[in-house]
């Protein structure tokens, strides 16, 4: 039996706009937009990388488990480190996500661990953008109570917050573009947030990217 | 009046010039100008009508309280004159007028003020019989501007921004105090409301240039300043706790939230109260600074000032510069105190008048100002004996101050009455509030300065955790406002309210008739209540009332200053629509299916698919069919999905709902409700076991947000060994119906699905077509069925294998209206709809789901006392006769017994498999007995008569959940 089809929270409110998809982690993903431009990065640009895989654990011995794992977590709460490859965030005191680079093997580590009386499987099929460029901020000032320019990229913070109306855990992110944020939320909002984000970011002279852009900018 | 030559910082462009109209005439204006100076400028005095007694009225303030020049722009209405600016082609009428400013039909009601006294609203709507004369008649009369209902939606941004140290106000002192907390390290947001910063550094000069510099060069730092960013044009409308502030400009509102917050807002110049003083050509002194250094207008022509401090002589000098005739500046105090204004004033030969107050205007044909009589005055009132006419087309009035404190109110600071500068002043600021200037009772600039100097320091040191210093702020000299700004005189027409045309009688004829207190005088004559809320009334009206009442002002106290305290456009205030909207991960398969979407909660679910050619009723009735007949599927991925574990689950779910959880077998599932503390069933499910410690269950739709919410308090407080986790978004589920349902499932699947093995009410777990998947046989439609629940990402997957693996069955979808009605035909509830906030089981008849005799579960304690209590009413099927073609009772129609409501129909629909209409309502215990008959009435009051029978309506025997021998 073939591998089934992993399907993008985004694709319903993307399909009309992309130009070109590829298959990434199973899942089609859009690899261009029709007239997406780079030149979007110079002003706001957003991208979706839902196909990357994640997962969660909670509970008082979910860090312990992810250790088996071989994982990394972060000291402190609302904070987020990369250990073998993977992003490891520690949403408030016990609660972890954990989402694989391209071909990681870190989330298929911590399905694969043992059940566990204090630790409890947290499935992640979220909604994951980035949001780059110099005027990212202004998109959250425009969207989100938080000020996301006190959230330090270089020490790992995050924040979990609401955003158009949506819960989200954003983080700051250092990458070749410069400072990015990556921002979850539950898949079945993901349509609207992303749309929404969209009509924001085209009003700023802004737009969307798809998986090729976002690549070769390193993002 | 006429343009006067470029001043150094006035606001207008002379580079451009724009034509617009006012009430039906051509004008011209320059870049910058505001409509009131652009109509000033060209000579028009009369800019607008009062608002009760449609007298003229002209210039105010400039200062964003001129309400009585509003006017409509379009479909824009009661802008404001005196700062909105003009735009070329702008065609304006002033509004509250009937026939235009110049012919008002209504001005008649001027002579009839006597008969329209304080309270007149109240008094009109005493007597019943004349209700409705006087609504019609004010309804008609009263309101202004034209609103027209076909203006669009107009989008405006939401924006939040954020600061060390907000600086309300960019006058001397908040330029002071952001400077000096930007220099110590914070980030500072400056905001003025003015059009540009500076505020009356820069328009009350006294002839002395020195003053302005000083201002310019604040000014020229701040906007260097790396640290600091200047909002004009932005109107800090409202304080909110933990400093958060809206900041109102002309496309959107910002919400700020700030470290600390320093108030620099100034003070509201305050009219002297005499007879005739709104006539057009009377206004503040710093208006007609305003008009001079802003936009360059020369106020008048010949000017008598009247005045009470340094101000008033400042201002005549401002006045002499411009080339107007000062006649006399007339001081209501007894001594004029000494000071270089005053000797500037006299050395330019301008009459000063200590003792003197302006007695009367009096006004030319057109209403204007043409002449004022000036007596002395003691105490308010004017010794007509020394009456003495001066004819002059401008009065200028520098009396006093009132603090701009509306937001330092709102923060909580308790303000007193410093009886030395007679006026309110901070007395005790909330944590992280600071204020400086004016507002601050401090006056002369270089204090101003200083003082914003402290506040900022200090705002800084508060939010970055230094310890600052900063130099003392030296004491003010005199007091800036006069404790009785008020001239008697016998007729009157002496206002204290511009807005609402209240004039000194009216304060005392209040008092007489009772209302002594400050918030029952502000509601009864409705003072502060107009559209400018006070700002040049409310401390006048005060000082009025305490001398009625003998009480000081400290004493007499203000009234609540509510947010906003100016108005704000609507559009302003909604923002961009946030308004969350949640997708099944099914959506777009639906859509394509042609679903017509139903909102449910924050979710859209599909009411049916549309067949072209057919109507919702048939459609949803072939749905229906091929549940029945064939094999259909449903999206029920809204449901609240919610897992469990730990060694302490089972005593966990055996606490919250009211069945024996912890009986519950492994592999088996079962239909569950909970309850509240009073009992009332607030939720249902089914819950699965999936392992000894692992429990997975579903909620209603609407109520998965509420039980995750109150499961995890719970839990919090509880304190038992388990983990709750909520799965309604990362599991997609359909449930696969049909007497087919097997054929379709089982060569996608590696479980059997024999009834033996997979029996009615059990759960397991495989894979279908690869995808890892829980399978729970449920029996909600009463046929055959499988609850299927996957990961999210492959729930499009799992739709598309199964709707194709269906072709050769004639598989398709149903939609939430066929579900509604499939499981009324089998008698099951839907909690909410079939219940509602005071529903306890065993009026639904679900005594078999309530274990009593458990240790304890949320709800137990009041449902063994209702358990004890006789039923009010019992939750019955129903049926409407066969062939009944009458008009349809629909939910929430009331069953009526003898006249009286005796309960309601919650659900009912025509049943193609019953052959009849079929029902649940609430019925009184003694008719919900089977074969009783009641009546429901409907729409057009007409009855149609029902019968009670046994539920369920379809297969009562449940033969379809039953493998066939």
């Amino acid at each position: 039996m073939s591998t089934p089809v992993r399907v993008s929270p985004l694709t319903d409110v993307q399909v009309a706009h992309a130009a070109r998809w590829v298959d990434l982690e199973d899942m089609p993903s859009v690899a261009a937009f029709a007239g997406e431009s780079e030149a979007h990065l110079a002003v706001v640009a957003i991208g979706d990388l839902s196909f990357r895989r994640r997962t969660g654990l909670k509970g008082p011995g979910a860090a312990a488990a992810l250790a088996d794992a071989g994982l990394a977590t972060p000291a402190r709460a609302n904070s987020w480190c990369r250990s073998e490859g993977a992003l490891v965030a520690r949403l408030g005191l016990t609660e972890y996500l954990v989402e694989d680079s391209a071909g990681g093997t870190a989330v298929s580590r911590v399905l694969a661990l043992p059940a566990a009386a204090d630790v409890y499987p947290v499935p992640r099929y979220d909604a994951a953008l980035v949001v780059a460029g110099p005027q990212a901020i202004d998109l959250f000032r425009q969207t989100c109570a938080v000020d996301m320019a006190t959230l330090d990229a270089a020490g790992g913070a995050l924040a979990l917050t609401s955003m158009v109306g949506v819960g989200v855990t954003v983080a700051a992110v250092m990458t070749p573009a410069g400072v990015s944020y990556r921002v979850w939320c539950d898949g079945t909002y993901g349509g609207y947030l992303w749309d929404t984000l969209c009509g924001v970011v085209q009003e700023m002279g802004g737009g969307w990217l798809g998986s090729e852009s976002l690549s070769r900018v390193g993002l | 009046m006429s343009r006067l030559p470029q001043m150094p910082d006035e606001w207008v462009d002379r580079s451009k010039t724009l034509r617009f109209r006012f009430e039906g005439r051509d004008y011209v204006a320059f870049s910058g100008d505001a409509v009131s100076s652009a109509l000033w400028a060209s000579g028009v005095r009369t800019l607008g009508r009062s608002f009760k007694y449609h007298r003229p009225r002209g210039i105010l303030s400039m200062a964003n309280h001129d309400v009585n020049v509003m006017v409509q722009d379009g479909q824009r209405h009661n802008a404001r004159g005196d700062v909105v600016q003009v735009r070329d082609g702008m065609d304006l009428t002033a509004v509250n007028t009937w026939g235009g400013v110049a012919s008002d039909k209504v001005r008649f009601l001027d002579r009839l003020s006597p008969f329209l006294p304080v309270g007149f609203y109240y008094k009109a709507f005493y007597s019943k019989r004349w209700f409705p004369m006087w609504e019609r008649m004010f309804r008609a009369i009263t309101g202004l501007g034209r609103l027209d209902t076909n203006t669009p939606h107009i989008h405006t941004p939401k924006r939040y921004d954020f600061c060390d140290v907000l600086v309300i106000g960019a006058g001397p002192s908040g330029l002071s105090a952001a400077l000096a907390a930007a220099d110590a390290g914070a980030s500072v947001a400056l905001v003025d409301e003015n059009a540009r910063a500076g505020g009356s550094g820069l328009y009350q000069l006294g002839g002395d240039a020195a003053r302005r510099q000083a201002t310019r060069e604040l000014l020229a730092k701040a906007r260097q300043h790396e640290r600091i960013r200047i909002f004009e044009g932005t109107l800090a409308a409202a304080w909110y706790a933990d400093q958060w502030v809206p900041l109102v400009d002309a496309d959107k509102m910002t919400k700020m939230r700030a470290g600390a917050t320093v108030m620099a807002s100034g003070a509201f110049e305050q009219p002297t109260v005499f007879r005739n003083n709104d006539l057009p050509g009377v206004m503040l002194g710093s208006a007609m600074q305003r008009l001079i250094y802003r936009y360059a207008v020369q106020p008048a022509r010949r000017v008598v000032v009247t005045t009470a401090n340094a101000d008033g002589y400042r201002l005549a000098l401002d006045l002499f510069d411009a080339g107007v005739q000062v006649l006399a500046v007339a001081d209501l105090r007894e001594a004029i105190p000494a000071c270089a204004a005053v000797d500037a004033v006299r050395a330019r030969g301008i009459d000063c008048l200590p003792g003197t107050g302006v007695y009367e205007a009096h006004a030319d044909g057109r209403g204007e100002l043409a002449a004022v009589t000036l007596c002395k005055v003691r105490d308010g009132v004017a010794e007509t004996s020394t009456a003495r006419r001066i004819d002059c087309d401008g009065v200028a009035m520098s009396t006093g101050w009132a603090p701009a404190a509306n937001l330092l109110y709102q923060a909580g600071t308790k303000m007193r009455f410093d009886e030395r500068l007679q006026q309110f002043v901070p007395d005790a600021l909330p944590e992280a509030v600071f204020a400086c200037g004016r507002v601050n009772g401090v006056f002369g600039l270089d204090a101003r300065i200083a003082d914003g100097a402290r506040a900022g320091t200090a705002a800084a040191a508060h939010v970055l955790g230094k310890a600052l210093s900063a130099p003392p702020v030296p004491a003010e000299s005199e007091a800036p406002s006069h404790p009785w700004p008020v001239v008697a005189h016998p007729s009157a027409k002496n206002f204290v309210d511009f807005d609402e045309d209240l004039q000194v009688k009216d304060f005392e004829n209040a008092v007489q008739e009772g209302y002594d207190n400050i918030e029952l005088l502000k509601r009864f004559t409705t003072v502060g209540m107009g559209p400018s809320q006070g700002k040049h009334s409310n401390m006048t009206a005060l000082r009025i009332l305490g001398r009625l009442v003998g009480k000081s002002p400290q004493q007499v106290g203000t009234t609540t200053a509510r947010p906003f305290f100016h108005p704000v456009p609507m559009s302003h205030l909604a923002g961009r629509g946030f308004n969350p909207q949640r997708r099944s991960p099914l959506h777009g398969r639906h859509a394509a299916l042609g679903a017509v979407f139903m909102p449910a909660g924050a979710w859209e679910r599909p009411e049916y698919y549309v067949v072209a050619g057919k109507s919702r009723t048939d459609c949803i009735h072939d749905e229906v069919r091929r549940v029945r007949t064939k094999v259909a599927m449903i999206d029920v991925g809204t449901l609240g999905k919610i897992e469990i574990r730990g060694p302490q689950a089972a005593e966990f779910l055996n606490r919250v709902y009211t069945a024996r959880i912890d009986l519950l077998k492994l592999g088996g599932t079962r239909y569950a409700i909970m309850c509240d503390e009073s009992g009332v069933l607030t939720d249902e499910g089914v819950i699965a076991r999936l392992a000894d410690d692992v429990y997975y269950f579903t909620t209603t739709t609407s109520g998965a947000a509420n039980v995750y919410r109150e499961m995890s308090r719970l839990n919090a407080e509880w304190r038992l060994q388990c983990g709750i986790i909520n799965l309604t978004g990362a599991y997609s589920s359909v449930n696969l119906a049909g007497p087919d349902c097997r054929k379709v499932l089982g060569p996608l699947t590696d479980l059997d699905l024999s009834a033996a093995a997979f029996p009615y009410l059990a759960v397991r777990q495989g894979s279908i077509a690869g995808i890892p998947a829980r399978l729970m046989r449920v029996g909600f439609v009463g046929e055959w069925g499988y609850e299927i629940h996957v990961p999210a990402e492959y729930g499009p997957t799992l739709w598309d294998t199964l709707m194709k693996a269906g072709e050769p069955y004639g598989i398709g979808p149903f939609g939430v209206e066929a579900q509604r009605l499939l499981r009324l035909e089998k008698g099951h509830l839907i909690v909410s709809q079939d219940t509602d906030g005071l529903t306890h089981p065993f009026e639904v008849s679900m005594d078999w789901a309530v274990k009593l005799d458990k240790p304890f579960f949320v709800g137990q304690r009041s449902l063994k006392i209702l358990k004890q209590m006789p039923l009010k009413r019992k939750l019955a099927g129903f049926r409407l006769p066969a062939g009944y073609s009458g008009q349809v009772p629909q939910e929430c129609h009331l069953v009526i017994v003898g006249g009286e409501i005796a309960g309601r129909v919650t659900s009912i629909y025509w049943s193609p498999n019953v052959g009849c209409h079929i029902g649940l309502a609430f019925l009184p215990p003694e008719l919900a007995t089977p074969g009783s008959r009641f009546e429901i009435r409907v729409t057009d009051g007409s009855m149609v008569a029902a019968e009670v029978c046994e539920t369920p309506f379809f297969d009562p025997e449940d033969l379809r959940q039953k493998e066939q021998s």
